[in-house]
């Protein structure tokens, strides 16, 4: 089938427009074809509609294995040759950018004219803005600014019939129509094309620093994480890594990150040295550098299974201790290896399961228990970067709206040129 | 269709006598929302008090097939409750109920006719506040701020209130409920609780509301900039945006709506001889207000500001605002009749586009007052006229046109916070084009497959390009 799709879409697009690649890394090669204009979109996704194709959209393919493999493949869409700033406007706070735009473009682009971009996501050359806002990607400043999703301000979207819709606009406050972009962003490309979007920014911080400090154990970290959620401080991010316990017998470092006027930076580091005793700070290029290294570093191995949990906030600590049991026994037995990663503020927890030998044929088993344990939290747990076929969902069960979710994926696209079973155990649209 | 006598005997059943609403007197306070150009009588008015007898009630309308369209408290302004001739309305001004206040993770769950000050008054004590702050917060509810996606003048700062809303329970048209309240830091599956804020009644009709609670702040100050030219205040709002400044509200009050409120009950201390006023809210730590407040303030002087004093106490601070709370009711001063449009405009376009929809009011003889949103870009051009004009009345809803055109020629849109409705539906082609709508009306169609739920509301009934080649005629008759 591979080889039809490949040669029709040589025929229609030109041979080199055409590459291979896979959905998963684990998984069969596939025709990729990146077109470089909208009409290049519009004729791959009518081609597709009319040979009966499912395709999958891409951006650099750095979230592609965060869904379940797809059922059925023929090719992928990619906006990674559409990409580029379209309008920055200063004045108003407001980017808008194609789809294969990386947020490393983005950020640069913004803090050249004294705006911060949100989301700070880890590997932003790596990131692209369709992907970020298909994988609704929030990033460790969710703790000040909010969700992603919160900062989409417009969309512009290609439906499986090949037609172009666009929802909101480029002003930070408007109501007008339904909030689509709200839809699409986290929508897992089972239901459009994202080809451009518009994010509203924000203020870039006259100073930043990063309050670094050690936690000896779990209880201590929950300490130091809650003392200063709770002080008069607003800071941008509070993650904390496991580390190496050689390192001053210290098992976790929390990172803090301040940002905003000078003087309100300096006022809130004091409050901060008074809570932390011990801390140190990092500041300028220096912070936002160790922040990335401390983040990306942690992030490095994500090509692997990662279980990522939400909980609500006043559960985060028995989360980690139920999370931690759970993983003990692999871990002693050197089974699975797993790198921590926590998000205290926004009650996220993320493990690099980093499995060896027999490690990953227990990790359908651990993701279940993760989600039977922490139910009762009303924890959601994912499973992404799974290889292969794991033999669990990647996302929960959904409790609620599932049949509504099927029909506006009928809606939007009635012949299943998107495969919305990769978001979904079950696929939205049924065989076809 | 007129309702069957089972079916009236079942609603009874359901809801009760104080339920029901079906006299013609008590129906005619139902036939139109704050847009009170446009009105249609229902056939009936359903007031449930739980989400239990919505959802009854509603499926004994959906076998009947009539059209239904909710409603808060029917401060809407842009006619998104104004009934279906002979359809159903259900309100929900009966469930007034807080479900569920949890100060530990600041969230609370109310029922839907839960009046918006309310829901703050009740949560103050903990140091907690709600921050979408509509300036019919005193009467509107968090139902309608859901169905409009509501905004206020704090929301440059906090959002509107799609922001706010962890969670929903939802009655659809059939009377399934959706239940969607338990707040989740990230959906399972489509956002459906964010879709849903903002799409003006037409998916289903949302009973309970669990939203965001917002920690009071350490500081609060309110500076009055005092202008005397309208266009410095709009020159000194673009710089506060272009200088990164982070205030939590900015808003302008030109002199007619000065003058209006000075003469009402909500007299705040604005001085009559202004063109305009800067109302500025600085909110944070001690150190974040007070270094904040400083810019602000040499921000206004440099744009002409003759006067800029800070609110010296608590009381002052919430007569100030008192004044701009009140402002649309005390339009009624200059006219029976008011016509507020609710336009949003890329925000380094303020002055130029102020001052065009003025010269459009002059143009048409029409009186024009501004009190606006202006750290969002929101502009309120405010049209007083009296309804019992005929004549007058075309000349307003022209005005309102051309503003309208306007400013979506200049980037901007129809709506910041009011919503389409029925007011601005045809107007929505000059925003959107035909295929941006089909997709809209697909998403529309998965919700309420029979369009049962506020029909006719927000996107168009003609195509655009029918739409453009044919203009229409006014939807309103007063």
């Amino acid at each position: 089938m591979s080889k039809d799709v490949a040669k029709l879409l040589e025929r229609n697009f030109g041979a080199a427009s055409v590459t291979r690649a896979r959905v998963r890394f684990d998984g069969p090669e596939l025709p990729m074809l990146a077109p470089i204009s909208v009409e290049g979109f519009r004729e791959a996704l009518v081609l597709a509609q009319r040979e009966k194709w499912t395709l999958v959209p891409t951006g650099l393919g750095s979230k592609l294995s965060w869904c379940a493999a797809p059922a059925r493949a023929d090719f992928l869409l990619s906006t990674w040759a559409f990409s580029g700033v379209e309008a920055y406007e200063s004045g108003d706070g407001t980017i808008s950018a194609r789809a294969g735009t990386t947020l490393a473009e983005l950020r640069a682009r913004a803090a050249a004219g004294g705006h911060a971009l949100v989301p700070d996501v880890p590997r932003p050359r790596r990131a692209t803005l369709g992907g970020v806002i298909a994988a609704a990607q929030s990033g460790s400043d969710r703790l000040r600014y909010g969700p992603l999703r919160d900062h989409v301000l417009g969309i512009e979207v290609a439906l499986a019939d090949g037609t172009l819709a666009n929802s909101g606009g480029r002003l930070v406050k408007n109501v007008t129509g339904y909030d689509l972009q709200r839809l699409y962003t986290g929508s897992n490309g089972c239901l459009c094309l994202i080809l451009g979007a518009t994010l509203r920014l924000f203020p870039l911080p006259q100073e930043e620093c990063q309050v670094l400090a050690t936690a000896v154990d779990r209880a201590q970290l929950v300490r130091l994480a809650n003392a200063a959620l709770a002080a008069p401080v607003r800071p941008i991010s509070l993650c904390a890594g496991r580390i190496d316990p050689a390192r001053d017998g210290a098992q976790w470092l929390l990172a803090l990150q301040l940002g905003g006027r000078a003087e309100v930076v300096a006022a809130e580091r004091t409050i901060l040295e008074s809570l932390w005793p011990g801390s140190r700070c990092v500041q300028g290029d220096e912070a936002r550098q160790e922040a990335e290294l401390l983040r990306d570093k942690a992030f490095d191995e994500i090509d692997g299974p990662l279980l990522r949990a939400y909980v609500r906030p006043a559960a985060f600590a028995l989360a980690l201790e139920v999370l931690e049991r759970l993983l003990e026994l692999d871990t002693r037995e050197g089974v699975l290896q797993p790198r921590w990663w926590l998000e205290p503020g926004v009650a996220r927890i993320d493990v690099a399961l980093r499995p060896q030998g027999e490690g990953s044929r227990r990790i359908a088993q651990r993701v279940v228990e993760a989600r039977a344990a922490l139910a009762p939290l009303q924890g959601r747990v994912q499973l992404l970067h799974a290889a292969g076929d794991v033999g669990v969902a990647p996302f929960g069960p959904i409790e609620a709206g599932a049949q509504l979710m099927a029909d506006l994926g009928t809606q939007l696209d009635p012949t299943g040129v998107f495969d919305s079973g990769r978001f979904h155990a079950r696929s939205l649209h049924g065989p076809r | 269709m007129p309702l069957s006598a089972a079916a009236r005997k079942e609603l009874a059943r359901i809801l009760g006598p104080r339920g029901v609403v079906d006299d013609a007197a008590g129906r005619l306070a139902y036939e139109s929302d704050g847009l009170a150009l446009i009105h249609a009588q229902p056939q009936i008015v359903l007031l449930p008090r739980t989400t239990q007898e919505c959802a009854q009630a509603m499926r004994v309308l959906f076998q009947e097939g009539l059209p239904v369209v909710g409603r808060g408290a029917g401060t809407g302004l842009s006619g998104g409750a104004t009934p279906v001739e002979g359809g159903a309305l259900v309100g929900l001004a009966r469930m007034r109920d807080i479900l569920e206040l949890n100060v530990a993770e600041r969230f609370a769950r109310v029922q839907a006719g839960v009046v918006n000050v309310d829901l703050t008054a009740m949560c103050a004590r903990h140091g907690l506040f709600y921050a979408p702050d509509p300036s019919s917060q005193q009467a509107c509810t968090i139902g309608g701020n859901v169905g409009e996606n509501s905004g206020g003048p704090h929301c440059f700062k906090y959002g509107a209130t799609a922001r706010h809303v962890l969670g929903l329970k939802i009655v659809r048209a059939d009377g399934e409920l959706l239940e969607l309240s338990t707040p989740q830091p990230e959906p399972d599956g489509f956002d459906l609780v964010g879709l849903f804020v903002g799409s003006e009644g037409t998916f289903g009709i949302a009973t309970e509301v669990t939203v965001k609670l917002c920690r009071k702040p350490a500081a609060i100050e309110t500076l009055l900039a005092v202008f005397p030219r309208l266009d410095g205040a709009c020159d000194a709002t673009s710089e506060l945006i272009a200088a990164r400044l982070e205030p939590s509200a900015i808003e302008i009050l030109d002199r007619l709506t000065i003058q209006a409120v000075e003469a009402s009950v909500f007299r705040a201390g604005y001085p009559k001889h202004a063109e305009a006023v800067l109302l500025v809210d600085v909110e944070g730590s001690e150190i974040e207000v007070s270094s904040t407040v400083r810019d602000v303030g040499a921000i206004a002087r440099a744009h002409g500001a003759i006067e800029v004093r800070n609110a010296r106490s608590d009381a002052e601070r919430k007569q100030l605002w008192a004044g701009r709370k009140g402002a649309f009711g005390a339009m009624g001063r200059i006219a029976p009749d008011l016509y507020v449009a609710d336009v949003c405009v890329p925000r380094t376009k303020l002055k130029s586009l102020v001052l065009a929809t003025t010269r459009i009011a002059a143009e048409k003889g029409l009186k024009l007052s501004n009190v606006f949103h202006a750290g969002d870009g929101n502009l309120h051009p405010n049209i007083s006229y009296d309804r019992r004009d005929p004549e007058e009345v075309e000349r307003v809803l022209a005005a309102g046109r051309e503003i309208m055109a306007l400013c979506v020629e200049a980037g901007g849109s129809l709506t910041g916070e009011h919503g389409v409705g029925l007011e601005k539906r045809e107007e929505m082609c000059l925003v959107f084009d035909d295929e941006d709508l089909a997709a809209m009306s697909r998403v529309r169609g998965a919700w309420d497959p029979h369009k049962r739920l506020n029909p006719g509301k927000l996107i168009p009934v003609r195509g655009c390009r029918e739409a453009r080649a044919f203009p229409r005629p006014e939807v309103a008759a007063p």
